[in-house]
Parts: structure tokens; C-alpha cells; sequence
């Protein structure tokens, strides 16, 4: 039901702006940036455990700027292997978070999802032996 | 010990039963053993009898060649010039490869040899002509009398209290080269001169302080010493009480007997564990320790050794330490025969690479010594470096991987927990 | 027998000619004595010339010995002027003449290093006369200007001596930041991390209820255990294990977790 109404104002708004044709890109821009954040949202309302990984995510930027500021703010990057260390395990993490989202969504062709989180769990784990190993 | 010594000479042996009798006893008496050669007498024109070496080994251990004539080395021998035992090319094989000691006696009234002048002039001592006398009239209007505190190297021969006048005679005064091998030994007084007022037709050789009456040589890889002497007045019987301390001394240096130093051992350890090289290598930034005895022979026996100012270096291509030895006293090396130096504690420098360890000794009128070990150097192991608990740096970065882990963790617990059912907030 | 009759000479009427910016001037000293105090010239330049003169009287023959030495006397540095002679009746006139340009570098060299005056000291002898008429005295000394005189092409003759001592110095280990200032920051990092629990919390998504039951319980359980043994090894290889002992565990817990892991996923299936 929901849904219904929701597409229903979605053509409605379309009509509205393709009656305008002397738009500027600032609002085209605009139209797909608001439809690419309610599809996002609904994608999230459906499959709640997108929650999860997608905090999980951002937090794991978080902390790679909080360690880039680091090195900024001490103008050093002495020990460097370190500093590679801890930003490339977030950096990784992150890519593995955002591949294994992909296919919680939109599973690969032959792969089922549960194969893909375990793919996922050996990716991390060689992942955070690395780079125990790397900062020594 | 048994020294050999060969004298050769040019004069009849009456010279050698009269003038200088006691100078051979003096050798004697000083445990050299002689052979006398006459190179004038008509068996040995063919000088191919005397031999100084024999295939590899020497035959003597020094040579006293007393003030030979010219012409005696002409056609009158049937050997070739430079098969001669005299020709400056034997000589000097015998100094720089048999490690033979030289003492070349000229005389100011004859025609020297050439290939002595030759010799000696290669070693960067040039004699006066003939008939260049010196005179000193402020001492002596007869005969020259040099001052002991004319005397130069107190390796050689040195006077303490008392100044001793020596009896020169008549001698011929020499020019010296600059180099550093040379050891002055007596030196002309500046009151000087050639006298010139008889015949007016030559330049004086060199007049003052400028010239040398006895001067030695010290050759730098082999330890032979040469020595000229400009008369033979200095180990004639009418002058052998006053000149016989300086002559005694004289002959003792040149034939290495004084002021001969030697090093015993040489060792270097980690200064902490005292553990040598074989059993743990060195690496960058050690702390190390460097030793060596030296000790010196006084004429009778082996001594310590003393000087303030012996060297240690280690060398890549440049130098990257020098440092002065100082002496260790302790139990082990007191009442010994050698002396025993230390750097004390040393750090490494941080370059890796074949290092030298060496010590050279080289001072006017010692013998020469050397020194040198050569050692690799290797750079830190993979796991010498410090761990990233030890830099603070580091700890950032730590804590961000420890964090993403423990975040991991729980991320898969919850993952694995959750269901997909939404919670709908039902607002109407 | 020959009988020696002693004669003595006198040195008499010294004269010291110096030229000094294209100006002659004269020094009489006259009679000469041992120890006589040396005149001093000064500001000579390399185009200055010193004449000294002097006149023995009451003598006949030429003494053996007649030298001015030039130089440095402490450093027995010196080197001999001839004079040129006139024999005139009972008197012997000599004269020295030196030009400074002849002067020898190394004597240049030592006297600008040394700040030493260049003196000139005259030796006369003779055989045939007494040693106390010998004559042997400083007669003048010299400063000269150095700056007209080219002797920078000397160097000094290399003799046997200890050179001066080296040290390594070595460069100095990495700065590191102060602890304080690094806990700060792992204190941040930390925050964030519990930033992110809380918000996990706050978002609703923490509610175990699809644990599952029975035999996927164990699989469930292993399986977690497994995962955090592996990061359990991964801490201890850091903290110091040997790589082959850390690839021991690895691989017996690799095969544990596998097989439970497998076994458990097929258990949910798709609807992970």
C-alpha cells in the first residue's frame, strides 16, 4: 500500500519537472539524488541487516581519518609500515564490507549468499593477519 | 745471537790491525760476528766470490762498507757493473728484500765509489764532493768537534746531563732529502763551513745548520736501517774514548738492535660480553673493544713498551675512528714484557660493510709496525628492529587494528544473530 | 817549531743599508762586540734590498770564515750570503748584499706562521786568530710585510706524527611523539569503537533472535569459536610465536572451522 502511494507521488513529481524544460542541471542533480536516497532507505527498511554493515562502515572511515589526522597532525610518518598497518585494515575491511553488501543484495551468479559470507569471514581474517604481521 | 757482518773495504789491512781495531773489537764485544772482504786484494777482483745472499736466504744480517775508491770498481773487476756485489742495485735488494742493515762509511779525501754516491742518493742523501771539508773553528781549528746537543733522534743516541764533544776528524757533510724515512742523526753546528779561500774554484757544498754529518734510514716495510757516516775518523782508535758511547749506540741502531719495537697480539671483543668476534659477529651500532701488546727490545731482552701517542683506526676506505691507546696496568700485563693498550669502549658507526681494524706506529727512528684485521660488518636482522609496542608512534595505529578486529568480532556475532524482520514503528 | 804569532782582527765600521719604499737608509753601528744587540727593521717589502758592510782592520790575510746568515736560528733555518771582498792595504773591507726576493720560501713561510722576525747573523773566524776575536752575533732582524711576498705555494714537509682523533658521530634516532599525545589518540580511536557499539544499540539492530536451536547451536557456537581462535593466533604470532608454530595451529584450526562452518552455513541456508 505504502509503496503504491509512493510511486504514485514519484510520477506526479516526474511530470512536474519534465513540464519545466528550461530546468537547470542543479535540479535534475537534485531529482536523482533524491531518488537514489528513498531507493537507498527502502533498501534498508527491507533488509534491516544492511544496518549493520553500513554503520559498521562508516565507522570504519571514521577511524581511518582519525589515523590520517594522526599523521597530519604530527607531521611525521615514522613509523610507516605502522601507519600502512592500520589504515590499510580499515581500508580493507571496508572493501570487503562493501563486496560482501553487493552480493547480499544482488548475489553473483553461482555463488549463494551464505558461501558469500564465508568468503567474506577467510578474506578478513587473512586480511587481519597481514596486517598484524606488517605493523611487527 | 749470531749476527753476521761483513766489512768491505778498499784500504790495506794495516787499517784495519791499527785504526780501527778497536771498533772491530767494540763490534765483538757487542756479539757481532765479522767476515772482512778486501775488494782491492787480487782475489777478489772477480767479485763474484763474495756473496751476500744465496738463493732466498740471507747470508749476513748487515754490511759495513768501509770508504771505497772509485777506480776499484772499474774495469778491474771481470763481473759485469751490475753483477758487482757493490753495485747499487745488489745493495739495494739486499736492504728492501733480505731486510740486510746497511752502514755506508765514506771518506772527504777520495773519489767515493759511484754506485755508494748512487745508492745513498736514491735514499735521499747526497755527500759532499771530495775535498769538501767541514770545519768548525769555534770549536776546533784541527779537527771538527761536534756538540752532543747536535744530536737529533733520541731513538738513536741521546746524552742527558753533560754535553760530550765528538771527534769527527776530518768528514764530509751531506744534503738531506724531505722525506719522512730519514732519521737525521748529527747535524752540522751553524758555525760551520767548507773552507773555500784555498782553491776558489768550487761552490761550498752547504755551509750551517742546513747539513748532516751522520744520518740514517728507516725503511718502512722491512724494518732495515741504512746509516752513512761521513768519516772515518768516528771509529778511529785516536777518537774511540770520546766517540765510543755514540759509536756503540749508532751501530746498535742500525743493526737493529735498540729501538726495535714489535706487536704481540692484537684482539677486540664485544665490551659488554667479552665475546670475540667468531663466537658472535659484529653488527651496526655494537660496542666494542680494542687491545694490543706491543713490546720493544732494549738489546738484551724484551720490554714493555710505552708512548702516549700510538693510534687505533678503523678504516672502511676513510677513517671513521681514530683513537689514541692508553696504556692498561692491571695484574695480567704488569711486570711482563709487553706493554698492553686499550681504546676502551667504542660504539660501531652505523654502516655496515668490511671494516679494517688497525693500528700503524710510525715515529722517526722506531722501527714500524702494523696492524690490521679485517672484519665484515652486518646490518640489523630482521628482528633487531624495535617492536611497535616500543614506539609511541605506533601505538595509534595498534589500537586501530586491535579495535577493527574486536568490531569484526562482534560484527559476525550479531550478524549471525539477527533476523531480517523489521521492527515497524507503527505510528498511526 | 813554527812560532805562531797571535794576531787579532777587529770588525770594525758596520754600516747597514736598507732600501725601504724606494728610500735608502743607513745604520752606522760601528764597532762590532758579541752580543750586540740586533737592530730592527720593519715593513721591508719583496723589492727591498739590505747591504751590510763592514771593514777589518789591522789583519792581512782573509779569515777562512766570513758568512751572513739569513733566517730563522731557532728553527736552524738559515741560509749563507757571501760577501763580496776587497783587500785594501792592512784592511779587508767585505759587503753583503741581499736582495728579498732571494729570500727562500720556506724561510717566508715559517717566519709569517711563527710571527718571528727574520734575523741576520754574521760569523767571522780564522784559524790564526784566538776564538774570543771570533765574531758571532745577531746584527739585525727583520719584519717584514708579507703581503708582498708570495710564498703560498710552501706546504710543509710531511713527518711522522699523530693526527688528530675522529669519532663517529652518528645521526640521531627518529623522533617519536610523546605518550601522552599518543594515548590521546588511542583514547579517540577507542571512543570511536564504542561510538560504534552504541550505535548499533541505538539503531535497534542488536536483538539475538534467530539464534539458532539444537545441533546448528553447536555449529553456531564452533563456528564463532573458531573465528575468534584464528584471531587469538594472529595475536600471539604478534606478540612473539615463531611463524611455523603459528602455521601449525592455523591449519589444525583451519580444518576445524571449516568443517563448522561449512556445516552451519548450509544449516541457514539463504536466509542469512
Amino acid at each position: 500500500m505504502a509503496a503504491n502511494t509512493s510511486s504514485a507521488n514519484f510520477i506526479k513529481t516526474s511530470t512536474n519537472a519534465t513540464n519545466k524544460k528550461s530546468n537547470s542541471i542543479w535540479n535534475d542533480f537534485q531529482d536523482v539524488y533524491r531518488v537514489s536516497m528513498k531507493s537507498y532507505w527502502d533498501a534498508l527498511d527491507k533488509y534491516p541487516k544492511l544496518k549493520l554493515i553500513d554503520i559498521f562502515c562508516l565507522f570504519l572511515v571514521i577511524i581511518g581519518v582519525i589515523q590520517f589526522a594522526f599523521l597530519c597532525l604530527i607531521r611525521d610518518n615514522f613509523p610507516f609500515n605502522a601507519f600502512l598497518s592500520g589504515f590499510i585494515i580499515c581500508v580493507g575491511q571496508f572493501a570487503l564490507l562493501i563486496s560482501f553488501r553487493m552480493q547480499y543484495l544482488n548475489p553473483f551468479p553461482g555463488i549463494p549468499k551464505n558461501r558469500a559470507f564465508g568468503e567474506f569471514i577467510v578474506a578478513s581474517l587473512i586480511l587481519h593477519f597481514i596486517c598484524l604481521h606488517f605493523i611487527n | 745471537m749470531n749476527k753476521g757482518v761483513t766489512s768491505m773495504n778498499d784500504d790495506e789491512n794495516e787499517l784495519f790491525k791499527n785504526n780501527f781495531k778497536k771498533f772491530m773489537l767494540l763490534l765483538e764485544s757487542n756479539g757481532y760476528n765479522y767476515t772482512l772482504y778486501d775488494i782491492q786484494s787480487s782475489n777478489n777482483r772477480n767479485s763474484n766470490d763474495i756473496q751476500l745472499t744465496k738463493v732466498d736466504n740471507s747470508l749476513y744480517d748487515n754490511v759495513i762498507i768501509f770508504p771505497i775508491l772509485k777506480a776499484s770498481l772499474k774495469k778491474g773487476s771481470s763481473a759485469s757493473e751490475n753483477k758487482s756485489i757493490l753495485s747499487s742495485k745488489n745493495l739495494l735488494s739486499f736492504f728492501n728484500n733480505y731486510n740486510g742493515n746497511l752502514m755506508i762509511i765514506t771518506s772527504p779525501h777520495i773519489n767515493n765509489a759511484d754506485s755508494l754516491i748512487n745508492l745513498l742518493n736514491e735514499f735521499g742523501i747526497f755527500p759532499s764532493p771530495k775535498n769538501q771539508i767541514v770545519k768548525d773553528l769555534f770549536q776546533n781549528k784541527d779537527t771538527l768537534l761536534v756538540s752532543s746537543s747536535n744530536l737529533l733522534n733520541k731513538y738513536v743516541y741521546s746524552v742527558d746531563n753533560d754535553t760530550v764533544y765528538f771527534n769527527l776528524g776530518e768528514s764530509s757533510v751531506a744534503r738531506l732529502d724531505n722525506r719522512e724515512q730519514l732519521v737525521p742523526i748529527l747535524k752540522s753546528s751553524k758555525t760551520s763551513f767548507i773552507d773555500t779561500t784555498q782553491d776558489k774554484n768550487f761552490e761550498p757544498w752547504v755551509t750551517g745548520s742546513q747539513g748532516y754529518l751522520i744520518t740514517g734510514f728507516q725503511g718502512v716495510n722491512n724494518n732495515a736501517r741504512l746509516v752513512w757516516v761521513g768519516s772515518t775518523n768516528l771509529i778511529d782508535e785516536s777518537a774511540h774514548d770520546i766517540n765510543k758511547n755514540l759509536v756503540e749506540n749508532l751501530v746498535n741502531w742500525n743493526f737493529n738492535a735498540k729501538s726495535v719495537i714489535k706487536t704481540l697480539k692484537s684482539r677486540h671483543y664485544h665490551a659488554n660480553t667479552k665475546l670475540t668476534y667468531d663466537e658472535l659477529n659484529y653488527k651496526i651500532n655494537d660496542v666494542i673493544r680494542y687491545e694490543i701488546d706491543i713490546t720493544e727490545w732494549d738489546g738484551s731482552q724484551w720490554i714493555p713498551f710505552t708512548a702516549e701517542d700510538i693510534q687505533f683506526e678503523l678504516r672502511q676506505v676513510d677513517p671513521y675512528y681514530r683513537i689514541n691507546l692508553t696504556r692498561i696496568l692491571d695484574n695480567e700485563t704488569n711486570n711482563n714484557t709487553f706493554a698492553r693498550y686499550t681504546t676502551n669502549n667504542f660504539k660501531l658507526p652505523n654502516r655496515h660493510g668490511m671494516f679494517k681494524f688497525l693500528t700503524e706506529y710510525k715515529r722517526n727512528g722506531l722501527s714500524t709496525i702494523k696492524d690490521e684485521d679485517i672484519k665484515a660488518i652486518r646490518h640489523l636482522a630482521y628482528d633487531e628492529y624495535p617492536r611497535s609496542w616500543e614506539i609511541t608512534n605506533s601505538w595509534v595505529y595498534l589500537t586501530a587494528n586491535i579495535v577493527v578486529i574486536s568490531l569484526f568480532i562482534t560484527f559476525v556475532i550479531l550478524f549471525l544473530t539477527n533476523t531480517n524482520v523489521t521492527t515497524v514503528k507503527k505510528n498511526n | 817549531m813554527l812560532l805562531c804569532k797571535i794576531i787579532a782582527f777587529q770588525v770594525d765600521n758596520l754600516k747597514l743599508t736598507y732600501t725601504s719604499n724606494k728610500q735608502s737608509n743607513t745604520i752606522k753601528i760601528g764597532t762590532i762586540e758579541n752580543n750586540l744587540v740586533p737592530n730592527i727593521i720593519n715593513n721591508l717589502t719583496i723589492d727591498d734590498t739590505i747591504k751590510f758592510s763592514f771593514q777589518i782592520v789591522d789583519y792581512g790575510a782573509v779569515p777562512e770564515q766570513i758568512a751572513l746568515l739569513v733566517g730563522l736560528p731557532d728553527r736552524d733555518l738559515e741560509i749563507p750570503i757571501k760577501p763580496t771582498l776587497k783587500v785594501k792595504d792592512n784592511s779587508i773591507l767585505a759587503l753583503f748584499k741581499l736582495s728579498l726576493k732571494d729570500i727562500p720560501k720556506s724561510i717566508l713561510y715559517f717566519a709569517h706562521n711563527e710571527e718571528k722576525p727574520i734575523s741576520g747573523t754574521l760569523i767571522v773566524a780564522s784559524s790564526e786568530v784566538g776564538k774570543n776575536d771570533y765574531i758571532f752575533t745577531k746584527t739585525f732582524e727583520m719584519n717584514l710585510d708579507y703581503d708582498t711576498f708570495a710564498f703560498d705555494s710552501f706546504k710543509e714537509p710531511i713527518r711522522y706524527e699523530p693526527l688528530p682523533e675522529i669519532r663517529h658521530i652518528f645521526p640521531s634516532p627518529p623522533k617519536t611523539v610523546s605518550p601522552f599525545l599518543a594515548k590521546i589518540f588511542v583514547g579517540i580511536i577507542i571512543l570511536a569503537g564504542f561510538g560504534l557499539l552504541f550505535i548499533w544499540v541505538s539503531f535497534g539492530v542488536i536483538k539475538f533472535d534467530n539464534i539458532a536451536t539444537g545441533l546448528n547451536l553447536i555449529y553456531l557456537l564452533g563456528f564463532i569459536i573458531s573465528i575468534i581462535g584464528f584471531e587469538l593466533v594472529f595475536l600471539r604470532y604478534y606478540l612473539g610465536t615463531s611463524i611455523f608454530e603459528t602455521i601449525n595451529t592455523s591449519s589444525l584450526l583451519g580444518i576445524f572451522g571449516l568443517v563448522i562452518g561449512t556445516k552451519y552455513l548450509r544449516s541457514i541456508g539463504n536466509n542469512i
